[in-house]
């Protein structure tokens, strides 16, 4: 019997290819429900008080940006949608043109002013010791805003936030690994006792069950944690402006499902192959 | 970008801002590298080699420039010559604050001072690579980070994390539940004390034999190997848990750049001429838009490339 | 002289981000006892802060003395390694003036610039490069190892042992856990599975892993701190 080794993989890839290519061009939709951990992310950011600061950490590249944007998009949503105030920092040096673009699409929808209700703080090098450092002194980390260059004391909302950490009442991260949720834990999270969620790539999700719900109040796990949230933000959102992110999320799981049952058919014909060939020899 | 423009009535040619449709030139190089990348999988050829390169280069200019704004720009020499900065405070007898405690200017300028000089010496490798001058700014660096991640991890990944890791499985009784949002009542795990009580124990056996399997590496007795036995069979089950979330990750990653490419195939962005008012834009449009149109130039040159070379080895 | 001066350089930097570790977080640093040891772990992090990007930027030395070799050598790919560094130096030279533009105004007023994503106009350039080259280049260069894992599943997961056999049943029923229709083909057990799994079971298991790495950080960390690990040093 002709081993599996002699099959050119290039027609699985080319199998593949058409069954997603296919699924896509049929753009059908179907609703999720919502687990545990992703409600628990909702419920985190809806009991805060209107007008709180919420730090929001987007560390992620373009190689995430599938499974973690449309998270940063939702969470954005959420919080101008309940009038809390918010801080963007990245992490990654990759992340700041998609905050800047994601900000200057969803801001005006919430009549949210730049420097009162949302500020952006973009880049910080140094990974662990650029988490300390914000940890340590907001001020020090940034003496200057990235927007519009102005020097901090200058923003009214990071007046209002001091210099330490003590005024932010949420730290949100969407990480897509090295440096992420496990190093905002390390270095501020524990050392600030700071509540903290996370938005999270599929490959680092498993980790976080670790952490939750004492250390982790929730967090959204892959593109499925990502599909979850928007059903849940698509009532608070204004003017159903994430209805349509919403629905194309909706419609890549049902194109994730047939691609997984792929994936589990090609383990079992390959292990019924390799069983019945060392049988036979 | 992430919202899908298949309904769009016209795009720009050539747009720098980003919010509004995107523009037809970037549909194009967005389609075409995307294209040239996944020509890989059919093999190694002179558009994927294109696009790697146009990568690396691409990304080393991009991470240089946040890199040199962010980390040198900002903390060295806006701090010291900027607005507001330390040599301003210097004129103006003022105080500088370094994390947050209450600093004389002068001290600060000498403190960043080093931190330029001990840079400078970080550069002098790329002069002088065995000189020993850049061992100091890299001591700094292994010092800071080493104690950094010592305290903040041994207080939030062991003091907290143990102190936690007995509470959280027996104090939350509703780990399992999903919300009352759940549309499905199947995802739900009714709370079934007894099936409570054995997932504790399942959780309880499964940690403390990992554990002994990690920590108790001597002299395995058989009581030792029984149990390391089982701590791998949790560990098995993890890195199983680990594979069905990585498959779920690389594939949401692919179905977004096929989603993508489909969102430019709007009849806005054809290259063929436009439809009359009201028209069904035709098949000849959708060929023309970028994603069909440079799939098929791709597609032909591959294999032209494949003719030609067959041709050479015949005639050989 | 030259072994010992930053060893020292190590254990003393190591010290102070301790000690700040240990004095109060709460409160204003200048009235706190030791509220000076805030200041040492600000600025000793603003050193590693700019240390570490000086040192991304030396990478770029590397990539350009090697290109630079193979084209003038006329070695394999030398028309790409040209390619590379005329976009390197391209866009290294776009994004400089941008950010000296906006920074200073170095080429007239800021406000004379073409509008960009925020309206002000400062990354615009950089910004429209990022996105219609080097997102779609990133993010598909990724999105093929859907299409090697698909592979590698056909040719290479076994159920050999015990072990592997877990193995795959757990990343199987990860895989249908995790989609609406999965739980659908499974008549609602694959969803119970996966909460199963994940909490009790990938839970021991993470949990057991980060206290084993956290464990070792500690180890190393004390090492490193106290002086006794140097082989960072060696060339």
């Amino acid at each position: 019997m002709a081993s599996v080794h002699d099959f050119d993989r290039r027609w699985i890839f080319l199998i593949m290819g058409l069954l997603v290519v296919g699924l896509v061009a049929a753009g059908i939709s179907a609703p999720m429900p919502v687990s545990e951990y992703v409600d628990s992310y909702f419920a985190t950011i809806d009991k805060l008080p209107e007008g709180s600061i919420v730090m929001v950490s987007a560390d992620f590249d373009p190689a995430s940006a599938a499974e973690l944007l449309p998270m940063y998009t939702g969470t954005i949503h959420h919080l101008l949608a309940k009038k809390m105030r918010i801080v963007n920092v990245c992490t990654w040096p990759a992340a700041p043109p998609y905050t800047a673009s994601r900000f200057a699409e969803i801001a005006p929808m919430y009549d949210a002013v730049y420097g009162e209700d949302w500020v952006e703080l973009g880049f910080l090098p140094g990974d662990d010791v650029a988490m300390g450092t914000i940890g340590q002194s907001l001020r020090s980390a940034y003496p200057r805003e990235t927007k519009n260059n102005m020097a901090y004391d200058d923003v009214p909302l990071l007046r209002d936030c001091g210099d330490s950490m003590g005024n932010i009442e949420l730290l949100i991260t969407m990480s897509a690994g090295y440096p992420g949720i496990l190093e905002w834990i390390a270095q501020v999270g524990g050392r600030y006792e700071i509540e903290l969620l996370a938005g999270t790539t599929a490959v680092q999700t498993p980790d976080l069950f670790a952490f939750y719900p004492s250390q982790l109040s929730g967090f959204l796990g892959a593109a499925t944690g990502a599909t979850q949230y928007l059903q849940l933000v698509d009532d608070v959102a204004i003017d159903g402006s994430v209805t349509a992110d919403k629905e194309t999320q909706q419609s890549r799981m049902l194109v994730q499902t047939w691609a997984h049952y792929f994936m589990i058919l090609l383990i079992i014909v390959g292990n019924v192959i390799y069983f019945t060939g060392r049988k036979s020899s | 970008m992430f919202l899908a423009l298949q309904d769009v009535a016209s795009a720009p040619w050539f747009s720098l801002d980003l919010t509004g449709t995107p523009d037809i030139s970037g549909a194009i190089l967005y389609c075409f590298f995307t294209l040239a990348v996944f020509s890989f999988l059919y093999k190694d050829n002179p558009f994927y080699k294109l696009a790697e390169h146009v990568f690396v280069g691409l990304g080393t200019a991009y991470f240089t420039l946040q890199y040199y704004d962010e980390g040198i720009l900002q903390p060295v020499y806006e701090y010291l010559f900027g607005e507001g900065g330390v040599i301003e405070k210097m004129e103006t007898s003022g105080i500088v604050e370094i994390g947050g405690y209450s600093v004389d200017p002068v001290m600060a300028l000498v403190f960043r001072g080093i931190a330029g000089l001990l840079a400078v010496m970080l550069v002098m490798r790329l002069f002088a690579p065995n000189s020993w001058m850049p061992r100091l700014p890299l001591a700094v660096m292994v010092g800071v980070y080493a104690a950094l991640k010592m305290t903040g991890e041994t207080q939030s990944k062991l003091v907290l994390f143990v102190g936690n890791m007995f509470k959280d499985p027996i104090t939350n009784s509703n780990l399992l539940s999903w919300s009352e949002l759940t549309a499905q009542p199947s995802w739900r795990i009714e709370n079934w004390e007894a099936f409570f009580v054995f997932s504790k124990i399942v959780f309880f056996v499964g940690l403390l034999s990992a554990l002994t399997h990690f920590i108790f590496t001597y002299r395995r007795t058989k009581v030792l190997a029984g149990i390391s036995k089982v701590g791998v069979i949790t560990l098995m089950i993890t890195f199983g848990a680990m594979f069905g979330f990585t498959v779920l990750g690389r594939i949401a990653l692919l179905i977004e750049r096929v989603d993508e490419m489909k969102s430019y195939t709007a009849s806005a962005y054809s290259l063929g001429p436009a439809p009359a008012a009201g028209q069904d834009p035709g098949v000849l449009s959708l060929m023309l838009t970028p994603p069909i149109l440079i799939s098929v130039i791709i597609i032909a040159v591959l294999a032209l490339g494949i003719g030609i070379k067959k041709d050479g080895r015949a005639n050989a | 002289m030259k072994r010992e001066l930053p060893i020292l350089l190590t254990v003393l930097c190591g010290l102070g981000i301790t000690m700040a570790f240990f004095s109060s977080s709460a409160g204003d640093p200048d009235d706190l006892p030791l509220g000076w040891t805030k200041a040492v772990n600000s600025e000793l992090l603003a050193w590693a802060l700019v240390f570490f990007s000086v040192a991304f930027i030396l990478g770029i030395s590397n990539l350009v003395r090697i290109s630079l070799k193979t084209i003038s050598s006329r070695g394999e790919d030398w028309p790409y390694k040209a390619v590379m560094l005329i976009v390197l130096f391209g866009y290294l030279g776009i994004g400089l003036m941008e950010i000296h533009q906006q920074r200073y105004g170095f080429f007239g007023s800021t406000e004379d610039a073409v509008v960009g994503i925020a309206g002000q106009g400062e990354r615009a350039m950089r910004d429209w490069v990022y996105f219609k080259v080097f997102v779609p280049l990133q993010a598909t260069m990724f999105s093929l190892l859907a299409f090697f894992i698909a592979s590698a599943a056909f040719r290479a997961f076994r159920a050999r042992s015990l072990e592997s056999t877990l193995l795959l049943t757990a990343g199987a029923v990860i895989m249908l856990g995790q989609v609406p229709g999965g739980d659908e083909l499974t008549f609602g057990y694959a969803g119970r599975a996966l909460a199963f799994t994940m909490t009790y079971i990938n839970g021991a298991g993470q949990k057991a892993i980060i206290i084993g790495a956290t464990l070792g950080v500690l180890a190393t960390g004390l090492r490193i701190v106290l002086g006794i690990e140097r082989s960072y040093l060696s060339e």
